[in-house]
């Protein structure tokens, strides 16, 4: 069988070989102001809250070591819901731990923006300002939605975010992830009413697809062949198919729906210097290369410091909703998906 | 009356004056902590299930109290679907529970069959194995897909089919899980009892079998009913197994359905609370029920008369005992160990076909290299020890205190101190976990943020679980025994220290072992007490199965197995040297 141009760049051999919105530019190193690395290694030490994986943050506190090893990273993880409730107390008790607030959520990090101290980070122009919610808060992260599937157990893979409502996938062969479950999703349930087609989430429910907390289970649920497809973070899936496992995945030519975290610095930081710096690293290319190389992550700079892994710019295109309508519109439509799929709440 | 003769008659009374206020001090005492252990972090939960405000954040407004998230919660089908597969699946596996735990504590305290030894202590581990890994170990077992037994079954020919992504499947798995719990009380019970009972029905010409049901097990009663609550009540908070089995099948459980609403983007934890509290009034009918029913009795095994057990003679019926035994730790032991250590060891979890199973190249360390690359494991080991240690050694301090005031002394108010002691029952982990953080994130002298909130939370929240364990021992020592002590001149610590403490060793170390296990598990308690620097295990783990890796998971899960299996084996040890050394068995 021939396979065609997207099924090809689902293959491992093809990861790292295109470009995002246009050529990939030179990448500038980062350069940190002396001050500002004498001072934070003074102090030595920083303190993350995060809602993504620990071991993909644990990835990027790895990374950031190599080039600053005198500032020792901790990191509190938890789900969305549960961060938020917890920096909420902690600060109003007085005792927010976290230097730095990391949030795949941008709305519920804007809930709490009197909290982020004013930071910009020195190639501020360089960000796209549509992935901007608050000049406080920054897309260190921005993970993407990819299609995959078990190539051992299927042999017609699905080539659009379309072929997801395809009959031929229905019976419980396909894996979603509850749209209540947090800022990724929420914005790739948009995406699909959005830009697919209103009666999109009817027509995909019609196959009667199994429904999962997350992406992380989802994914292991595909590579275990208890479902046989579905859409996962690229970046979940990219590390997987790294080591070997029985995973495939493209970009949908429809669009790829990209979701900018909201990060920011605690105003009440106890190590402002080395959460700026460990911003700085972050948000500069170096940190940017990092997260696109090592995490299958894309970036929300305008112009990609290296080629995105599995994204062909002359078929993808990104897609991040407008923000008043990712507020305005979350409770009626998480309802409205909550009774299409029959997902109790 | 001479002189010395009067002057001790009026300083008699004088002292027992002097000391009259003794006893109520002590329970206003008890009181207060478990007010702050208890009251006020469950005071908290009920603020947020009346209002729909986080009450740390926005302020107590007890003039904004409403029953609107309960009229939202009660009216919504989905809960009322949640909680009738909570109790279906809670109930079911509280049966299959209290047959194999009896059974077997049965088979190995009161009979002769074969390496009870062996049986004894492998039959535990499924206590060592977090909810979430049972769900997965049977996942990996009995998924309708891609199950090991089907395909197996289908290799042999066999037309066998298990599903356990179902109600039966979930029951199932949690009868055969908290087994041990209902073991644990019973067996205690067991070995507590005065063989001569039983010696006295079989005189009387009674079966073995009518000796059974009509001896030992109604005088067993209340460590069965407590066997049967605590198992009851547990797996109503249990959120793993339901999240790995109900899931895929859309089974929605009262635990999985509340951490949905706390996970969720916004989280609604005011709703969460509410139905907490539902699940509440259910578990307080079941305590109420279990206190009805061993009201007024006396189940009292243990007199100032030595005994030694006698195990029943089971001729050749014992290989019978033994091979049903050995059938049931296949099922409960091996079984989801040699899938745990399929997927801890093997690259990835997809089997194509039966030779793919043995190929020798699909599997390696790479998980646990992965894991112990992670700073935060070694962290969280080290932590969770120390947090063990630490709610062991405070709460079994608390729960002996506790229990004794309760079972044994007619001290003012401990029938208050019961019902506060018995209210963390009720409340699953998930919710009080965030009632802890909004009850003591204030307190001073920097406790939040450290491993001592987590053992107070594990204290609290456990503080059921071990005093139901150490009253059971407590309740079968004869008052005669204390009275003895008392003749003979020993005030009240000294009795506790000379006849009590010793006589309840046993239970002491058994209640203590249980707090050391569970707060080494507890996870919904932790996710909102840890800090940077307290991570524990069960948030790790947490992290590891939410990160999709089922290998890492699986390769923790045994790391914490080992470790548990270490401390247990040590405190069998310690037990049995507690045995020997009691004064009832030495005579």
């Amino acid at each position: 069988m021939k396979l065609s141009r997207r099924q090809s760049i689902a293959s491992l051999a093809s990861l790292g070989l295109v470009a995002r919105f246009g050529p990939a530019r030179a990448a500038k190193p980062f350069t940190p102001d002396p001050a500002l690395v004498a001072a934070a290694n003074k102090e030595g030490a920083l303190v993350l809250y995060t809602a993504s994986l620990t071991e993909v943050v644990q990835e990027t506190i790895n990374n950031f070591n190599k080039s600053f090893p005198g500032i020792r990273v901790s990191m509190v993880r938890a789900s969305g819901g549960q961060l938020i409730t917890r920096v909420r107390s902690e600060a109003a008790a007085g005792k927010l731990e976290a230097d730095v607030i990391d949030h795949s959520d941008r709305g519920q990090s804007k809930s709490i923006e009197e909290l982020f101290a004013d930071y910009a980070p020195p190639n501020a122009a360089d960000y796209m300002t549509e992935t901007l919610v608050s000049p406080k808060l920054w897309p260190t992260t921005t993970p993407a939605w990819c299609i995959a599937w078990n190539p051992e157990i299927v042999s017609n893979p699905p080539k659009s975010w379309m072929d997801l409502c395809n009959p031929e996938y229905a019976g419980g062969k396909i894996g979603q992830v509850i749209a209540p479950s947090g800022g990724t999703t929420w914005t790739r349930v948009m995406f699909e009413r959005q830009v697919l087609g209103e009666d999109y989430w009817v027509k995909q429910a019609a196959t009667k697809p199994k429904l999962f907390p997350s992406s992380a289970p989802l994914c292991d649920a595909v590579i275990r062949g208890e479902v046989a497809m579905g859409p996962i973070l690229m970046s979940i899936v990219y590390g997987k198919k790294k080591d070997g496992a029985p995973i495939d995945m493209i970009y949908g030519p429809e669009g790829v729906p990209i979701t900018p975290y909201g990060t920011g610095i605690a105003a009440s930081a106890k190590h402002p210097n080395a959460a700026r710096l460990w911003m700085d690293w972050n948000l500069s290319d170096d940190g940017q290369i990092a997260a696109i190389r090592d995490q299958g992550n894309v970036t929300a700079l305008r112009n990609p410091p290296i080629p995105t892994p599995a994204f062909d710019p002359k078929v993808n295109k990104l897609w991040t909703p407008e923000f008043g309508q990712f507020q305005k519109l979350h409770d009626a439509w998480l309802d409205d998906w909550n009774k299409t799929y029959g997902y109790r709440q | 009356m001479d002189a010395q003769a009067q002057s001790l008659a009026v300083a008699v009374p004088n002292r027992h004056a002097e000391r009259r206020w003794l006893p109520a001090a002590w329970s206003g005492l008890l009181i207060a902590v478990l007010s702050f252990l208890v009251l006020y972090p469950t005071a908290m939960l009920l603020i947020g299930a009346l209002t729909t405000t986080n009450p740390v954040v926005e302020g107590y407004h007890f003039a904004d109290l409403s029953i609107g998230n309960f009229l939202t919660v009660v009216t919504n089908p989905n809960v009322g679907s949640a909680l009738a597969n909570s109790l279906i699946a809670c109930g079911g596996g509280t049966i299959v529970a209290v047959t194999i735990g009896l059974s077997f504590a049965w088979v190995v305290v009161r009979t002769n069959t074969p390496c009870k030894g062996l049986i004894a202590s492998a039959g535990m581990l499924p206590l060592f194995v977090p909810p979430l890994v049972a769900g997965v170990a049977w996942s990996i077992l009995g998924s309708p897909k891609t199950g090991l037994l089907n395909m197996l079954a289908a290799k042999a020919g066999i037309p066998f089919h298990i599903d356990l992504y179902t109600m039966p499947g979930m029951i199932f798995v949690f009868g055969i899980y908290y087994a041990p719990y209902v073991y644990m009380f019973t067996a205690a019970a067991l070995r507590n009892m005065d063989p001569s009972l039983e010696e006295a029905a079989e005189i009387s010409g009674a079966s073995a079998a009518r000796t059974i049901a009509t001896v030992t097990f109604p005088l067993i009663l209340p460590a069965i009913i407590s066997g049967m609550l605590l198992s009851f009540v547990v797996m109503l908070g249990i959120y793993g197994v339901p999240a790995v089995l109900g899931s895929p099948a859309n089974l929605s459980l009262l635990t999985t359905y509340i951490f949905a609403l706390t996970a969720w983007s916004p989280p609604l934890y005011n709703t969460a609370a509410a139905v907490a509290v539902i699940l509440m009034v259910v578990t307080g009918f079941m305590v109420w029920l279990q206190q009805k029913v061993l009201s007024g009795r006396s189940y009292t095994t243990v007199a100032g008369k030595a005994f030694r057990p006698r195990p029943l003679n089971l001729g050749a019926w014992r290989f019978l005992t033994l091979a049903m035994a050995m059938v049931y730790l296949l099922v409960v032991v091996v079984l989801p160990s040699i899938a745990l250590f399929i997927a801890a060891f093997r690259k990835f979890l997809f089997i194509r076909d039966i030779p793919s199973l043995f190929d020798a190249k699909q599997y390696g360390w790479q998980h646990f290299i992965k894991m112990f690359d992670n700073p935060l494991t070694i962290t969280s080991i080290i932590n969770s020890m120390k947090v063990g240690v630490i709610t062991a050694v405070v709460g079994g301090i608390l729960a002996f205190a506790i229990g004794y005031t309760v079972t044994r002394s007619r001290a003012p108010g401990r029938r208050t101190i019961d019902v506060i002691t018995t209210i963390p029952v009720a409340i699953p982990g998930l919710v009080i976990g965030v009632a802890y953080l909004w009850a003591w994130i204030g307190v001073p002298f920097g406790l939040y943020g450290t491993l001592w909130i987590l053992a107070l939370a594990f204290v609290a929240r456990f503080m059921p679980d071990t005093v139901k364990a150490l009253s059971t021992s407590l309740m079968q020592i004869h008052r005669e025994l204390e009275e003895a002590a008392w003749i003979c001149g020993r005030g009240t610590l000294g009795t506790i220290g000379s006849i009590v403490l010793p006589l309840a060793r046993p239970g002491v170390v058994a209640a203590m072992t249980l707090l050391f296990i569970l707060a080494i598990r507890e996870l919904g308690s932790s996710l909102f007490l840890y800090s940077s620097g307290t991570m524990v295990m069960a948030v790790q783990l947490l992290g590891y199965y939410e990160g999709g890796n089922i290998g890492i998971t699986a390769a923790f899960s045994l790391v914490q197995m080992v470790l548990l299996g270490v401390l247990i084996t040590v405190t069998n040890r310690l037990s049995r040297g507690a045995n020997r050394a009691s004064p009832i068995r030495t005579g």
